[in-house]
């Protein structure tokens, strides 16, 4: 199966690494992989605005991966859950008229034949083929929100999830235990309360502190919060930890 | 009211952790039985940590509602007004356009921390705001379906800020 390479709109600037990395990694990798020309997912901030237009948004984005028969695969937890409700909300017959109306206007049409994967669900299947060198580094894996909640969109349990740690120990880490690992990072916070952001970041960056070396992540507005207000450990993306892992 | 009250909601929540001004259990109550709304629903963090709500009332989707409804009224933060102009204009969040209507709309963010954490891993962190390629015809489905609904000048936006989100 082709893949449809969705960075999101981080990967120009503050998800740049993590964009990056993903990409060479399933290069690597020997997969097939098209970077399409995908718009912003809108988020909740457009369905809240406008439903119909957070729905075409995302229609389009599926639409233009139908065209060349490729499946999705997303960095973003955001635009992985966005992708993935709009695909149920489609599934609705008057609804996808609906949208299919106005995508009709830019030449698209949505029929729902793609899926969509979060990056973490390729990359689990090649664990062999991603195993790291020094395995000395204590880490601890991140999940943040929106990758498991609410539990309909998520990937794993939310309340006892595995599939990132389980991931990192194939691939060769020692993953330490993280209270934390399904607490928000606050991200939003950095526009609404930003006294608060920096109060939410801390408590998971001391919380990582005590057990590991290394906080990895799989969301770039995580991997972004906690680096900001980082001083003294080190938060990298899952892809970026094996690319430079593998290269030591 | 399928909600009995039981606050599992507000434990759980993120925002009401750092911030006790937000309660979502108690905003919830005076929306569904008053029909009142409050201005703290913008401080909700999307992290629906609250979908262990024992009676599945889904109060993260009861916040959703309300802050739709607060738009239609022309209620609008700064800071969406940005995002939902950013992604029209540009097909996508531009990080940099978005600093820029912010500023323009007189929400003035401290950005000197994300722009030396950017510098520490050498990525540029003021770009010339680019469009990407499918702009226009994003800006066409906006246009599309808001009608010829003309955008709100940036004025009446400033107006329409919210008091309780800082701006």
């Amino acid at each position: 199966m082709k893949l449809a390479f969705f960075p999101g709109c981080s990967a120009k600037s503050s998800g740049f690494e993590y964009a990056n990395s993903a990409l060479k990694l399933m290069k690597e990798l020997g997969l097939k992989v098209v970077t399409p020309d995908f718009n912003c997912c809108g988020t909740h901030i457009v369905e809240e605005y406008n439903r119909d237009v957070w729905l075409a948004l995302n229609a389009r984005n599926l639409a233009i991966a139908e065209e060349i028969e490729a499946d999705i695969v997303t960095i973003c937890p955001a635009c992985y859950q966005n992708l993935k409700k709009a695909k149920i909300i489609l599934e609705n017959e008057e609804e996808k008229k609906k949208i299919n109306g106005i995508l009709a206007s830019i030449d698209k049409e949505y029929t729902g034949k793609t899926s969509v994967f979060h990056v973490i669900e390729l990359l689990k299947k090649f664990t062999d083929k991603l195993k790291i060198k020094n395995k000395s580094k204590k880490v601890v894996a991140y999940y943040g929100c929106q990758i498991l909640r609410p539990p309909e969109l998520g990937i794993d349990n939310p309340e006892n999830p595995k599939i990132f740690e389980n991931f990192l120990k194939e691939v060769g880490f020692k993953v330490e235990e993280f209270k934390a690992k399904s607490d928000c990072c606050g991200g939003t916070f950095l526009l609404t309360n930003p006294d608060g952001f920096k109060r939410r970041a801390e408590s998971i960056l001391n919380e990582a502190k005590k057990v590991a070396d290394c906080i990895v992540t799989l969301c770039p507005l995580c991997q972004f919060s906690l680096e900001i207000v980082s001083s003294d450990i080190e938060v990298v993306p899952f892809t970026s930890l094996i690319l430079n892992e593998r290269k030591l | 009211m399928k909600c009995y009250q039981c606050g599992t909601c507000t434990a759980d929540c993120t925002s009401a952790n750092i911030d006790s001004k937000f309660n979502p259990r108690k905003i919830m109550l005076e929306y569904l039985e008053e029909g009142k709304f409050s201005e703290f629903c913008w401080l909700c963090a999307s992290c629906f940590k609250c979908y262990r709500c024992p009676r599945e009332v889904k109060p993260y989707e009861i916040l959703s509602e309300m802050r739709s409804k607060l738009i239609e009224q022309g209620k609008i933060p700064a800071y969406v007004k940005a995002f939902v102009e950013t992604v029209k204009d540009y097909g996508e969040l531009d990080e940099t356009a978005f600093f820029i209507k912010l500023a323009k709309s007189g929400m003035f963010m401290d950005t000197s921390v994300i722009i030396s954490t950017l510098k520490k891993r050498g990525i540029k962190a003021i770009n010339i705001p680019r469009k990407s390629e499918c702009a226009k015809e994003i800006s066409r489905i906006f246009l599309i379906v808001e009608g010829a609904e003309k955008v709100k000048s940036v004025d009446s936006v400033k107006k329409a800020v919210i008091s309780g989100v800082p701006s």
